[in-house]
């Protein structure tokens, strides 16, 4: 009987030490893909497939088609379809699952709901900040690769691309003035030493920012957003 | 005898930590500005400039070997990459070869490190420390490759930058 145990313990054993021999080997290959991973070829290529994913999403003629009204906000088809195609096509090159519409609709809305709070608040930014951006932006567009391969794959110029991208870079400047102006100030500074602590009291303030946002929205789909089968809980 | 032996383990132990510390014969100190740029979704090309810094220390061995010694920190600036809704994740990789291009030793994937912050603005960070001892001919001529790997949830695909040492 004592030998039958001490097969049966020698057996799981054996199964336990496979087990991790195994998770061991395939965090190695893991790894090894991502060393491969790092090719400009690769990169370039990558690129250039978002780009003629982009060109058959987005219609850069047809910019008035809106999805979504949000409080005095509003997201367009394209940005709509920008986003998913980015989002999408991004999960599926690293092999991660790709997000639901409702996730990266979520997302959307609350970028949304930040800039309509800081165009209320004056943290929009003005004309000339817009530009300083855009003029910064040009200069890194003529030595940065991923974005020439996009543009190639998309079958468009640095100008359209810019014309396209000036509003959502806006808003992302308004967004970031929100985060400086409204969430960090609420953290207390001592919280700084201990980066996990400060980390959890950023996420606290900012949902509760957040959520105080979204109660008071009013969101509206479209029709043309209900085409494309968007819920918003 | 049972003071003697316990006399004898104590000398032992500190024969070893004063054998180490007397034979570190050479080191090397590497400090790279890595800077570099990608596309993101909502930022256009953004920067990700980080900082690396390497310590590698021999130790030489009996039989034409050596001990090789070396620890890894990834400085990061974060008031650079202000969009604190973002999350970012620096890690490094690291590996060996000898002159023909063999590998000789990696880092195990459990030792290269990954960080994932909402970074403090204004704040400098600090991180990636590793360290891990190597057994190498020193007969050979050999190189050592850096790389680190910045990603971020706005970046469409991760930044690779390799960085070569001679040793």
């Amino acid at each position: 009987m004592k030998i039958i145990k001490n097969h049966y313990l020698f057996l799981s054993l054996l199964c336990l030490t496979l087990i991790i021999a195994f998770l061991y080997i395939d965090k190695g290959v893991t790894w090894q893909k991502e060393l491969d991973n790092s090719s400009p070829e690769l990169r370039n290529n990558i690129h250039f497939k978002l780009g003629t994913e982009l060109k058959q999403s987005v219609n850069l003629d047809q910019n008035d088609i809106y999805i979504a009204l949000i409080n005095n906000e509003h997201i367009s088809q394209n940005e709509w379809q920008y986003n998913k195609t980015f989002e999408v096509m991004k999960s599926k090159e690293r092999n991660w699952s790709a997000p639901n519409n409702e996730t990266i609709f979520n997302e959307i809305v609350e970028r949304k709901l930040i800039v309509d709070k800081a165009k209320q608040t004056g943290l929009y930014p003005n004309k000339d900040e817009i530009d300083k951006f855009i003029k910064e932006q040009k200069i890194l567009m003529k030595s940065n690769q991923d974005i020439q391969s996009l543009l190639n794959g998309w079958m468009i110029t640095e100008a359209e691309y810019i014309n396209f991208m000036q509003e959502i870079w806006a808003d992302s400047i308004a967004i970031e003035k929100w985060y400086d102006n409204i969430i960090i100030p609420q953290i207390n500074t001592t919280l700084l030493e201990d980066l996990n602590a400060y980390e959890e009291e950023y996420t606290r303030i900012t949902n509760l920012e957040l959520s105080k946002l979204k109660d008071n929205a009013k969101i509206i789909i479209t029709d043309e957003g209900n085409d494309l089968g968007i819920l918003y809980k | 005898m049972k003071k003697l032996n316990i006399f004898i383990f104590c000398i032992l132990i500190l024969l070893f930590y004063t054998s180490e510390v007397l034979a570190a014969d050479h080191y090397y100190d590497n400090n790279w500005v890595i800077n570099c740029e990608a596309l993101t979704k909502n930022w256009g090309i953004r920067n990700f400039s980080h900082e690396l810094r390497t310590h590698e220390a021999c130790n030489y061995l009996p039989n034409q070997y050596f001990l090789f010694y070396r620890e890894v920190n990834v400085f990061w600036y974060p008031k650079q990459y202000a969009a604190p809704e973002l999350w970012y994740n620096v890690g490094v990789n690291e590996k060996f070869k000898d002159v023909s291009g063999n590998t000789l030793g990696t880092i195990g994937i459990n030792d290269w490190t990954s960080m994932s912050w909402i970074l403090p603005i204004g704040q400098k960070v600090n991180g990636g420390y590793n360290s891990e001892d190597f057994y190498f001919s020193s007969l050979s001529s050999k190189y050592a490759v850096y790389q680190t790997i910045v990603d971020a949830s706005d970046l469409y695909w991760p930044l690779f930058t390799d960085k070569q040492i001679t040793l």
